[in-house]
């Protein structure tokens, strides 16, 4: 079919076919090799050539069609040949209307084509008619191959069509053409006046000048431009005319006609006092001040700081040699700056001419080397152009060495602030104050009123004048503050920083930073009155100033201070502040403090925005909020601390942390807490390294178990590193290290950072990627990830184990267990009960006891206050308050609480009334055979502040303490029973149940209904002094005493049974119904 | 700048007993009566908290050490009896207390701190005189 | 300077502490709330002298926590621009010193020191005129003018000048002025 198409079409092109002849030899070798293409090949160029537009059409299509795997290769080819090619190729895909478009747009065009081809043709097309669309296409396409045949289309440049509008505006033909006038350089600008003043006086006389306007430009000199539609009327109206030179009229051709419009950048005046820069030469780059402008010669004079080599100078005065000296100077290093001194010159033998300038109000200057000077500035007349006077800010720097030092206070002071003012619009607002400082009214204060465009309206101070409101240009003004105004900075290197006026000149203050308590000198114009307080910069790339940020693997800091390309940051070496200065590229990443918490001396959770105190180390005594809290550093932020920022770097054990309202309150309860913590943490060590020998294993169980529903059971969690899985030797399971064993360097329960022994080199690895005895996931049920800690650790040491499961009954012995237990709270699975049941068997009946009826009140006591750090809000308020408050905690209050749902969203160790709970086994410690239970009985309670007891003592106790919350009820003792939606009562415990209620005599001393209620619904009833009372929790639960005093949160006891003295915590004592 | 109508909030100036609207009418407590105030509450606070180094504030602490540090009068009725002394002379409150605070011992003295006495002629040289030596008077009687 | 005056303020209660004891837990949760704390209308609260009156409970909703309206009287010390006031100096360095009269921290500049006090290094830095018989070091008492305050959230810091008569050292921790 393909073969078909292409004989036809042929036929059809067999007369342009010799002349494209040559064309064809070109495509010789290509020829040879395929043969059967090559016909057609050829025919193609024929066609394309020959421009015939409805067969390429065909062609392309048939092309298209056939030969798919010679399209590449034809179109490299055509492209390579000729562009025409393509660009009938892309015409021809076009769908038939388009093609008649263009054929219209083709014809339209036609006649306006043949004198101008030059000028782009959409923009003539748009301006004709195209009425003629609907013509016999095939007469079109005949005058077009007659008349456009070999029309070359490079021409239809696709941009042009964008431009379109733009074109349109431009000036044709039959607009009025501009004609370039020669005239007196330097009088460009009076010619045009005159000329228009001509036009004007002509119009009025009635025979008008037939110009239509006269245009001189800044940047040509000796020429104008005249716009009339002839150079008769230009030349008419010149006529006369002095400074044109009449005999030179030159015609603009069209295409320039636009360049010499076309706006160049506003170029900013330069006006006597402004602040120039020079743009070449030896004083390139240097600050000058313009001195007197000759607008109209385009020449300045400008005040600098000589750069003379004044030993050169006085060689070649002296020797008068000036060959060569060109050379000289271009090799010689540039001179420094610097003011001349008339006695050195002298020195130096280099004869000074003394004389009036009569173009400076007749002032004296120096004059020598062809040079003058006044004052030791170099006086320089320079062309306008040369000198710069765009965006130029002095610094403060340069403007203090522009000042000779000897004239300090004199003109030019006055002249800074000025010069800088008059370019900034917009300063003034109404009410600042000001002092005017040009002028009659020099030095007259006042308050701004109002700002016009050029006015400022002030109100002054003076009360003679008052009412009266002056105007004033603002440059005749500058901004007063006074000593101890506070500003901000809003322009200039200093920008954004505020701080404390300290001293005031004129133009200028110094400003006591606010952040950094650094001066800063500033230019009044620069500065506004302000209360904002901000430290300037701070904010660099992403980071910002008291970011924490990681500078290497292993240290951090915080961002003190923010310069223009690097931070200042405090290192966290707690040992001695240590700052450095940072670049932006040397910080590896911001690090964001996500629930971090460290502890502090006493093993209280710190976290962020705790105020803590710092106890020991170098920054003894100081104290703020923390800000950031990294791998047990602190950093702090002391607003007494004058350095860094007021950032401190402690370890979190040098601090103890107090507070404001939030946490001042409950101390009490925090003694009792860490107490727990300290027994609960290092007793299941102690205790449970014999059976274990790898006490690092159950450090942690250990410790959560011991705070066991505590915010460092399950807050802190995420972030808690594993030390127990540090050092072990560990297998990489899987990812680009897969196979790899290494060292163990650092672990969270995220990540564990290993050496790897066939390497030099530490990686981090995610914990599920290393293998088994690290990475067995425990996927036992809600437990924090906090439990996985400790497990992996466990793991890590003996990998084979399998008996890491929880429920595996080997591992319950009745050790592990009170370890394990607090932490586990939160999966009461019925796995997990079975595990128990081997225990609760083994349960001597005292043991019994202590499950059933024990005391575990005190727990759900000291729950609750460990809770409370992490609970948001709301609970402070039931912490003792000084005085009388402290009893606020009586433990049946915070046993109910305990009960709360609330609570029992913690990780700990929840809810009271949980039937699984009693039969934790605490059991063992309980047993009266250890004798240093008496003083650990405390230990459990949160109330009492020294029960330091507990900590040596048996470890399990803690333990047992923490578990046991619930069934603390005993006969005889008085409690508030709080139903839910009654109020509460005074009753008496009647018997406690087994299955864990009470039953409760209603009324102060039980003589009123008995009711039944569970441990949640009651609450001790604080005894007071010499009330007889039972223990309730502890070794020594159920014996009976007398209290003969209270300190704080500890109860003086005399037993019983004993007659001792027991100091005790108030939260175990249960007063006893009065016979 | 918001909110600075310049003059529409008169700027605070002690020396010309400019103190806002919240102080022009406070009751001004001399350093000596602060301190009698504080130790008493600090006594209290020892007395009655278990944790009274906890209970304290920063500024409560400094205060207080700063209060003792600068009173002249220890006495509590030397310190009534200054109050009594400088209210008789129809002086304003902050004027009795900064006059009490710092005692000067001159008129020149006593008219450079607190420049309003000798304003319009509320006081004299020779009236000034005399109070401070009330002043001084109270001191050796202590 | 201090002075004694009345504030009010809502206190925000937990219906628990309803009880015979409400007042007391009023009065203390206020003066947790209150003192050592610092505002730039009325300076730094040091101590809650007494409770005027407690306004009727109002329930909030869906809290359940009531607030109270109290008024109480205390003691306040607030700085004032061009106050003079007797101070201890409590860190010198080449910028100026900082002081300290009660919880106010007040930064002299050196520009705001005489001109014939010059700063001195060394293991006591201080300000020291050229005869030595002024010194200005740590634990200083100095009397100085405050020029300028400037208060954020938590506290007042003020500018102070010695650059006036009667200003200046008054005391030195050796004893002797």
């Amino acid at each position: 079919m393909g073969y078909k198409n292409y004989s036809d079409e042929e036929e059809e092109d067999d007369d342009v076919e010799e002349e494209e002849a040559e064309d064809v030899e070109d495509e010789e070798e290509e020829v040879e090799e395929e043969d059967e293409e090559e016909e057609e090949e050829r025919s193609r160029k024929r066609k394309f050539k020959g421009s015939q537009f409805i067969d390429d059409v065909a062609e392309e299509d048939d092309d298209e069609d056939e030969e798919e795997e010679e399209a590449p290769r034809k179109r490299r080819h055509r492209r390579a040949s000729e562009f025409i090619d393509d660009t009938a190729a892309v015409a021809s895909d076009d769908d038939e209307e388009e093609m008649e478009g263009e054929e219209d747009f083709i014809h339209d065009e036609g006649p306006d084509l043949a004198d101008e081809e030059d000028r782009g043709r959409k923009h003539h097309r748009a301006m004709l008619p195209e009425d003629d669309q609907q013509e016999n296409v095939e007469d079109l396409e005949k005058f077009i191959q007659q008349r456009y045949g070999r029309q070359e289309y490079e021409e239809f440049d696709e941009a042009e069509t964008t431009d379109v509008e733009q074109q349109a505006l431009l000036p044709s033909v039959r607009d009025p053409k501009l004609w370039m006038v020669k005239c007196q350089i330097g009088h460009e600008r009076e010619a045009s006046i005159c000329l228009m003043q001509k036009f004007m006086d002509m119009d009025m006389q009635g025979k008008p000048l037939l110009i239509k306007s006269a245009i001189a430009l800044d940047h040509l000199k000796g020429y104008l431009y005249v716009e009339s539609e002839k150079e008769a009327y230009v030349r008419e109206s010149i006529r006369g005319m002095r400074m044109i030179l009449q005999r030179e009229v030159k015609l603009v051709p069209i295409k320039e006609m636009t360049d010499v419009l076309s706006v160049e950048k506003k170029s900013v005046d330069i006006d006597q006092d402004t602040w120039v820069r020079v743009k070449n030469g030896v004083y390139k780059g240097d600050l000058a001040k313009v001195v007197d402008v000759d607008h109209v010669r385009q020449r300045a004079t400008i005040k600098l700081i000589p750069r003379v080599d004044l030993q050169a100078l006085a060689l070649k005065m002296n020797e008068g040699s000036i060959k060569g000296s060109k050379d000289d100077a271009k090799n010689r290093p540039r001179p420094a700056p610097r003011f001349i001194n008339v006695q050195e010159l002298q020195d130096l033998k280099i004869s000074i001419e003394r004389k009036r300038d009569p173009n400076h109000a007749g002032e004296y200057f120096e004059f020598f080397g062809g040079m003058q000077f006044k004052d030791g500035y170099l006086y320089k007349g320079v062309s306008l152009k040369s000198i710069d006077s765009n965006g130029v800010v002095p610094s403060f720097d340069e403007l203090q060495k522009f000042q000779k030092p000897t004239d300090e206070g004199g003109p030019d002071t006055m002249g800074l602030p000025t010069a800088l003012m008059s370019k900034r619009k917009g300063l003034f607002v109404k009410g600042d104050a000001v002092i005017v400082v040009q002028g009659d009214l020099k030095n007259l204060m006042g308050y701004v009123e109002k700002v016009d465009d050029d006015d400022v309206f002030v109100r002054p101070k003076d009360k003679e004048l008052k009412g009266s409101t002056l105007a004033f240009k603002d440059r005749q003004l500058c901004k007063f503050f006074k000593t101890g105004d506070h500003v901000k900075v809003v322009a200039g290197t200093h920008e954004g920083a505020t701080g404390m006026i300290v001293r005031v000149d004129l133009g200028s203050v110094v400003i006591l930073s606010d952040t950094t308590k650094e001066d800063i000198k500033v230019f009044t114009a620069n500065i506004v009155e302000s209360s904002e307080v901000t430290s300037g910069l701070n904010k660099l790339g992403d980071y910002e100033l008291h970011d924490l940020v990681l500078l290497d693997q292993s240290t951090v800091g915080v961002i003190v201070r923010v310069e223009k390309d690097s931070c200042q940051v405090l290192k966290g070496t707690p040992e001695r502040a240590e700052v450095v200065t940072v670049k932006l590229r040397d910080m590896r990443k911001k690090l964001f403090d996500r629930n971090t918490n460290a502890q502090d001396r006493d093993s209280n959770v710190v976290s962020l925005k705790d105020i803590v105190r710092v106890v020991e180390g170098p920054f003894k005594g100081r104290e703020g909020p923390v800000e950031h809290i990294n791998r047990g550093i602190l950093f702090i932020h002391d607003r007494h601390h004058l350095e860094n920022g007021g950032f401190l770097c402690v370890r979190g054990l040098w601090c103890v942390a107090l507070g404001g309202s939030r946490n001042g309150i409950d101390r009490g309860g925090r003694q009792a807490r860490n107490n727990n913590f300290n027994g609960g943490f290092q007793a299941p060590a102690n205790y449970l390294q014999s059976p274990r020998r790898t006490p690092n294993h159950f450090n942690h169980p250990g410790g959560g178990g011991g705070h066991g529903g505590s915010t460092f059971g399950g807050r802190q969690a995420g972030r808690r590193r594993d030390h127990g899985l540090v050092g072990t030797t560990v297998k990489i399971r899987i990812g680009p290290f897969k196979g790899y064993r290494g060292r163990v360097v650092d672990a969270t329960d995220i990540d564990v950072r290993i050496e790897l022994e066939s390497q030099m080199k530490v990686v981090t690895v995610r914990r599920d990627q290393l293998s088994d005895p690290v990475g067995t996931p425990y996927h036992n049920g809600g437990g924090a990830s906090y439990r996985e800690s400790p497990r992996y650790g466990a793991g890590s040491e003996t990998p084979m184990h399998p008996s890491r499961t929880p429920m595996h009954p080997a591992f319950m012995t009745p050790m592990r267990d009170p370890s394990a237990t607090p932490i586990h709270d939160g999966m009461r699975t019925p796995m997990r009960d079975r595990a128990w049941n081997p225990h609760t068997a083994m349960n001597t009946p005292l043991r019994d006891n202590s499950w059933d009826d024990a005391n575990p009140s005190t727990w759900g006591h000291s729950g609750t206050p460990q809770y409370q750090p992490g609970t948001p809000g709301g609970r402070q308020y039931e912490a003792p308050t000084p005085g009388g408050g402290g009893w606020a905690n009586t433990p049946g209050a915070s046993f109910s609480e305990a009960g709360t749902p609330s609570v029992s969203t913690g990780p700990s160790y929840g809810n009271p009334a949980s039937p699984y709970l009693p039969g934790t086994p605490g059991g063992p410690p309980m047993t009266p055979g250890v004798p240093s239970y008496l003083p650990s009985t405390p230990g459990g309670q949160p109330m009492t502040p020294g029960t330091g007891g507990l900590d040596p003592t048996s470890p399990a106790s803690g333990l047992s303490g923490l578990e046991i919350e619930s069934k603390w009820g005993l006969p005889e003792i008085v409690v508030t029973v709080r139903k839910a939606g009654e109020e509460s009562q005074i009753g008496v415990i009647h018997e406690a149940m087994p299955d864990g209620t009470c039953r409760v005599a209603m009324g102060p001393s039980g003589e009123g209904e008995i009711i039944v209620a569970t441990h949640s619904e009651l609450e001790l009833v604080v005894p007071k002094k010499t009330d007889r009372i039972k223990i309730v929790s502890g070794e020594l639960r159920r014996s009976t005493g007398k209290l003969i005093g209270i300190d704080g949160a500890d109860g003086i006891v005399k037993m019983d049974d004993t007659l001792d003295i027991k100091i005790l915590d108030m939260s175990s004592l249960g007063k006893m119904v009065a016979n | 700048m918001a909110g600075k109508p310049g003059q529409a909030i008169e700027e605070e100036d002690a020396r010309e007993l400019k103190l806002g609207e919240d102080f022009v009418k406070a009751k001004c407590l001399m350093n000596a009566e602060v301190a009698l105030i504080l130790q008493r509450k600090y006594e209290q606070l020892q007395t009655f908290s278990e944790d009274a180094p906890n209970q304290i504030s920063q500024v409560f602490e400094k205060s207080l050490q700063y209060v003792k540090r600068f009173s002249h009068y220890q006495n509590p009725n030397a310190v009534k009896q200054v109050r009594d002394v400088l209210s008789r002379n129809q002086l304003a409150e902050f004027e009795v207390c900064v006059i009490g605070n710092l005692c000067p011992e001159t008129v020149e003295e006593a008219k450079a701190l607190v420049p309003s006495i000798a304003k319009k002629g509320r006081m004299d040289d020779e009236k000034i005189e005399q109070m401070i030596q009330d002043l001084a008077t109270i001191k050796t009687f202590e | 300077m201090f002075f004694h005056i009345y504030l009010e303020r809502n206190m925000q209660l937990h219906p628990r502490h309803f009880g015979p004891h409400l007042r007391d837990k009023l009065i203390s949760k206020l003066i947790q709330d209150v003192e050592g704390t610092c505002s730039g209308r009325h300076g730094f609260v040091v101590a809650v002298t007494a409770v005027e009156t407690i306004g009727q409970g109002l329930i909030r909703d869906g809290t359940g926590y009531v607030t109270f309206p109290m008024k109480y009287q205390c003691v306040v010390f607030r700085p004032f621009k061009g106050e003079i006031l007797e101070s201890v100096v409590t860190m010198v360095n080449k910028m100026g010193f900082f002081a300290e009269a009660g919880p106010v921290q007040i930064f002299v500049s050196n520009h705001l020191i005489p001109d014939d006090m010059v700063f001195q290094s060394g293991d006591v830095p201080s300000y020291e005129t050229s005869d030595g018989s002024v010194r200005i070091q740590k634990d200083s008492e100095v009397r100085l003018k405050i020029v300028g305050t400037r208060v954020d959230a938590t506290e007042i810091f003020c500018i102070g000048t010695i650059k006036d008569d009667f200003l200046g050292l008054i005391g030195n921790p050796g004893g002797g002025a």
